[in-house]
């Protein structure tokens, strides 16, 4: 996140004042190994310093005759030095060596910097900043990053990322480019993904659905794996995670390959597993939310000239136990848990590996095939086919009489995508166009098994065709998308659930079917058209303004439509409405980033209007067989978002200091009754300060830092729809140390790092254990990373 | 070339890798009552305790015909409303009491009882109410209804765990005064945890004090009772 500059700078000579100063330096930078343009490279000459443009290019005015030093540099670049002699106009052009070729995932910091073509507010994880998160799950990664919250679950301390206050259904994933199709609907369903297996991994804030489809309201989180070697040699990293709290222990390990004899084919395995014990609270152990997940993956790959093809298949294996804590068995005995303030029996709560009931066990497998041509001048085609398959089973608390889950899901997908990427067409001096159309498709089942009702079964299929369009020019650039998506669902509801929803009137006769053994099939098509038009305008060298108006859809999930149970995670009872539509997303959004040579800051604001948001609130009780339970009900009403995100970095030059600030504001009404919602995160404060010590002795990259975060609590609460008041705002302190010994043709790297240090006992308000018990106290975190090289080169393991 | 210290570092990796992947088979098997691994089988035997249907039989100690009253929810937790039916006794009599949990989502109807009498040490009746006096309601000189228990976990098996406490499928009820009010049956599943029985004395004192019980309630149903 940080842009910190380098700290070796020289003292510039100043040239004789006495001459005329009104020379002209020009020049451009260029990567040394692709030769593509260096953007927002520092180039300094004398007082007089310029941040180079989109194509690499700078110019420097006013400089006296002479000889002068001129450096150049970017935090992933080898700072340059060279000697300029001037006399009248003078250009120079130099060659830049990026870092990252030493070694790829320890660049100490990288300049993130957002997909050229991005319009909305994004932030890159990778090199050093996504190593800082590793041993953490994908939501607790992502937590670092303005506007994204964690929604936590019960589940083993698993969660979901939040982004900009929307979650779950809300929020596309993208793993290796393919959208994460799981069951995203459930708040305890925390996504399938291993991040400990990505090269990068960005948030792109913001509604949007043209390039990736329906659903991302809040945002899309794209993980990318690391690249495949092009260069022969074997090449490895291998990581070694303990944390304190949980006593987890996690351990991975990648081997990457390309053979001399085989120019261009490469290969990857990787594997990592993960265990820990249930995590403990500052008054107590948090009993039975121990967890194990293990991933397993290869990839085969062809990289040529003209073409690019790889297969790879991943599994990955989640069991988590859920907390003893949660007690949603009836409406009395939730609401005096939550009223007595700590759980019932906590003096047999222990932190133990071992998961009894109840637990949560998810096996997601994923074989993806992806094909990249290049079709000389008419530009880049892709295809990409992707199988998922994710099978949930949940376990409750249960009679010894009784074996196996209480729930399972079974979703099975198919997806295929083609994007075609046109060749730059050049529209006048400086003025080109760009562009990708692309189509999608996708069929879907999902088979669910339990003894109660809760959701059907159902079969959908559908596609997407999308074209987008940019007009790049120096100053600005401009682009337009539109995108057609439409799909069909067909559900089967078993005789007691389609009798019983048809006698509450929640589902239509005359769209369903009879089924042999007295359910109903019910089959309901979706349509929606979606554009997008963003503005990209480098108003100053230092000043960049991004415009984006997006209109995005979502159709509705299956529990949206024919709910109808007990919820799993809190004592209510869900249910549906089959006659829900599309949910359509109005969004708008400014971003400002501000650079210089001592200051970066970003800025962001946004405003999204929902119409037709499909909202759960509770509609009258139910009495069941354990009392009565609220009954809450998916209804259609408009809703708006809005807030901002402020990032900066103030990192003077020559100094060994930096001071990172954050704030996060997300504000959420529901528009049709002015109401508030519930589980929208509250404002967020972080403050850090980091020393980067020189190089000493072998030792490369070291820092230190620590950071304050403080959470505000939810003061825009709505009781009515919600079981417990907000709870307090917290502090929490949180510390980090590491350095990089290089070893030969080897890098190890070590880390350390401490949440919640002074032990604070809080409850976070997006936490589905708030209403029970309080989150995990102090812990500390220790890394190692080794990355090495079997045989060949090092420096060339990637691109 | 590798160095030394790469071997060493990717050896100690590939070893954890290894001994914690070892691991996984044995993790998986805990905690699932020895069921077996059902993950590729789909034959879907997911089997809920689901209970929809609470009878209680009051047998007058003197003789006479039984009153029974039963709850219940014949399409579960999603859908309609569950109901009971009134419960009508007569002052002054004595009643046997027993409570018989049933689920008749499924064809024949699934007993329960029977399970809860071979988990006797893990499960507890609590009978309270608006109108009731007792070990869970509290003592109510003016209360409609006296309930005590009368049976033990001895009744239903050897008691194994800490002391021989009341189960409550079994109980009287006398008939006291004259009125309405309403009498609620819980059945409260009480499973070791960690090693520690839930299920201890003066569960039903607590709850009669308002406190929260440990375990988890496995019904919670409501009737209308009146005393001629």
């Amino acid at each position: 996140m940080s842009v910190t500059l380098a700290i070796a700078l020289r003292l510039l000579e100043a040239a004789p004042s006495s001459a005329p100063c009104t020379d002209v330096v020009e020049g451009r930078v260029v990567d040394d190994t692709t030769d593509e343009p260096v953007v927002g490279a520092v180039v300094r000459l004398g007082d007089a310093s310029v941040v180079t443009d989109d194509t690499g290019h700078f110019e420097l005015h006013g400089i006296c005759k002479g000889d002068h030093s001129l450096t150049v540099e970017r935090l992933d670049f080898h700072t340059v030095q060279r000697d300029v002699s001037v006399d009248g106009d003078t250009e120079v052009d130099v060659h830049a060596l990026p870092r990252e070729i030493e070694h790829e995932d320890h660049v100490l910091v990288r300049v993130s910097e957002a997909p050229q073509t991005e319009t909305r507010a994004s932030t890159t994880l990778e090199g050093e900043a996504l190593a800082r998160t590793r041993g953490k799950g994908l939501a607790d990664a992502l937590s670092g990053v303005a506007g994204v919250q964690v929604l936590r679950s019960s589940a083993g301390g698993l969660g979901k990322p939040i982004i900009r206050g929307q979650v779950g259904r809300r929020v596309l994933i993208l793993n290796g480019g393919v959208r994460h199709e799981a069951q995203r609907w459930g708040l305890d369903h925390a996504p399938e993904i291993d991040p400990l297996s990505a090269g990068s991994i960005t948030v792109i804030k913001g509604a949007g659905s043209i390039r990736y489809g329906p659903d991302a309201v809040g945002g899309v989180v794209l993980v990318e794996p690391p690249p495949l070697p092009r260069t022969p040699g074997v090449f490895g990293q291998t990581n070694l995670i303990g944390v304190s709290n949980g006593r987890q222990g996690i351990a991975t390990a990648r081997l990457d390959g390309a053979h001399r004899r085989l120019p261009g084919f490469a290969w990857r395995a990787e594997g990592n597993v993960s265990r820990g014990a249930a995590r403990v609270a500052p008054d107590y152990a948090l009993d039975n939310t121990g967890s194990l997940v293990w991933n397993a993956g290869a990839t085969v790959g062809y990289l040529g000239d003209g073409v690019e093809a790889t297969l790879s298949y991943r599994r990955h294996f989640t069991k988590a136990g859920l907390c003893t804590c949660l007690v949603v068995d009836s409406v009395e005995s939730f609401q005096q848990s939550v009223a007595r303030g700590q759980p019932v029996g906590v003096e047999h709560y222990d932190s133990e590996y071992l998961i009894e009931r109840a637990f949560q066990r998810v096996t997601h497998d994923m074989v993806t095939a992806r094909a990249r041509m290049s079709l000389g001048r008419a530009g880049e085609l892709t295809a990409v086919y992707a199988f998922q398959d994710n099978e949930r089973q949940e376990f409750d608390v249960v009679r010894e009489g009784v074996s196996g889950p209480q729930l399972e899901f079974d979703l099975r997908t198919h997806g295929g995508d083609l994007a075609f990427e046109h060749a730059p067409v050049t529209l006048g001096d400086g003025l080109w166009l760009e562009g990708t159309a692309g189509a999608s498709t996708a069929y879907q089942t999902n088979d669910f098994s339990s003894n109660g009702t809760l959701i059907p079964d159902y079969r959908q299929g559908g596609g997407g065709v999308f074209v987008i369009e940019r007009v790049v020019t120096e100053p600005f650039d401009m682009q337009w998308g539109v995108r057609y998506d439409g799909m069909r669902r067909s559900s089967t509801l078993e005789e007691r659930d389609y009798l019983g929803q048809l006698a509450r009137g929640r589902i239509d006769a005359t769209d369903c079917e009879d089924t042999p053994d007295g359910g109903g099939r019910c089959s309901y098509p979706f349509h929606a058209v979606s554009g997008s038009y963003g503005v990209r305008v480098h108003a100053t060298e230092a000043l960049d303004l991004r415009l984006d108006l997006a209109s995005a859809a979502r159709f509705p999930n299956v529990d949206e439509l024919f709910a109808n149970g007990s919820a799993p995670s809190l004592p209510m009872v869900l249910e549906g409405d089959a006659s829900l539509g599309v949910e359509r997303t109005w969004g708008s959004s400014l971003t400002a980033a501000w650079s210089n040579r001592w200051l970066a800051t970003e800025t962001s604001g946004y405003l999204n209007y929902i119409d037709d948001y499909i909202l759960l609130a509770p509609q009258g009780f139910t009495t069941t067989i354990r009392g009565e339970f609220p009954r809450f009900a998916f209804s259609p009403v408009d809703a708006v978002f809005y807030g901002g995100e402020h990032a900066s970095t103030v990192a003077p030059p020559r100094w060994p200091v930096s001071l990172d600030a954050q704030v996060s504001l997300v504000r959420a009404r529901n528009a049709s009754d002015h109401g508030f919602l519930t589980f929208i995160p509250p404002d967020r404060y972080r403050l850090g300060i980091t020393y980067r010590w020189p190089e000493a002795w072998r030792l490369r990259n070291g820092f230190v830092s620590v950071g304050g975060m403080v959470v505000d609590r939810q003061r825009r609460f709505d009781l009515g729809a919600d079981f417990a008041a907000p709870p307090p705002a917290y502090f929490l302190l949180g510390a980090a140390a590491g350095v990089q010994l290089p070893l030969g043709e080897q890098v190890l790297s070590l880390g350390l790092e401490g949440g919640n240090l002074t032990n604070a006992r809080y409850r976070q308000y997006t936490s589905l254990l708030r209403y029970f018990a309080d989150e995990p106290g102090w812990e500390i975190r220790l890394r190692l990373s080794l990355d090495f090289v079997l045989h060949g080169k090092a420096g060339h393991q990637h691109r | 070339m590798p160095t030394r210290a790469s071997r060493f570092v990717l050896g100690l990796g590939l070893t954890s890798f290894l001994s914690l992947a070892g691991c996984v088979d044995d993790t998986v098997g805990d905690g699932e009552s020895g069921a077996d691994d059902h993950d590729h089988d789909h034959d879907h035997n997911e089997e809920t305790e689901i209970i929809t249907t609470v009878t209680l039989t009051f047998t007058p100690q003197g003789g006479g015909s039984p009153v029974v009253a039963a709850f219940n929810d014949p399409d579960g937790d999603g859908g309609v409303s569950g109901e009971s039916d009134p419960i009508s006794l007569t002052t002054g009599t004595s009643y046997d009491l027993a409570i018989a949990f049933t689920n008749e989502l499924v064809d024949p109807p699934e007993e329960i009882t029977a399970e809860i009498e071979e988990e006797a040490e893990q499960h507890q009746i609590f009978v309270y109410g608006e109108g009731v006096s007792g070990p869970a309601a509290g003592d109510d000189p003016t209360a409609l209804v006296v309930h005590a228990y009368a049976d033990l976990e001895s009744s239903y098996g050897p008691n194994e765990v800490g002391e021989d406490l009341p189960v409550g499928l079994l109980g009287t009820v006398m008939a006291a005064n004259a009125g309405t009010g309403s009498l609620q049956v819980r059945l409260q599943h009480l499973p070791e945890l960690n090693g520690s029985p839930q299920k201890v004395p003066g569960l039903a004192e607590s709850l009669a004090a308002g406190e929260l019980l440990p375990g988890e309630v496995d019904a919670s149903v409501s009737f209308m009772l009146t005393v001629q």
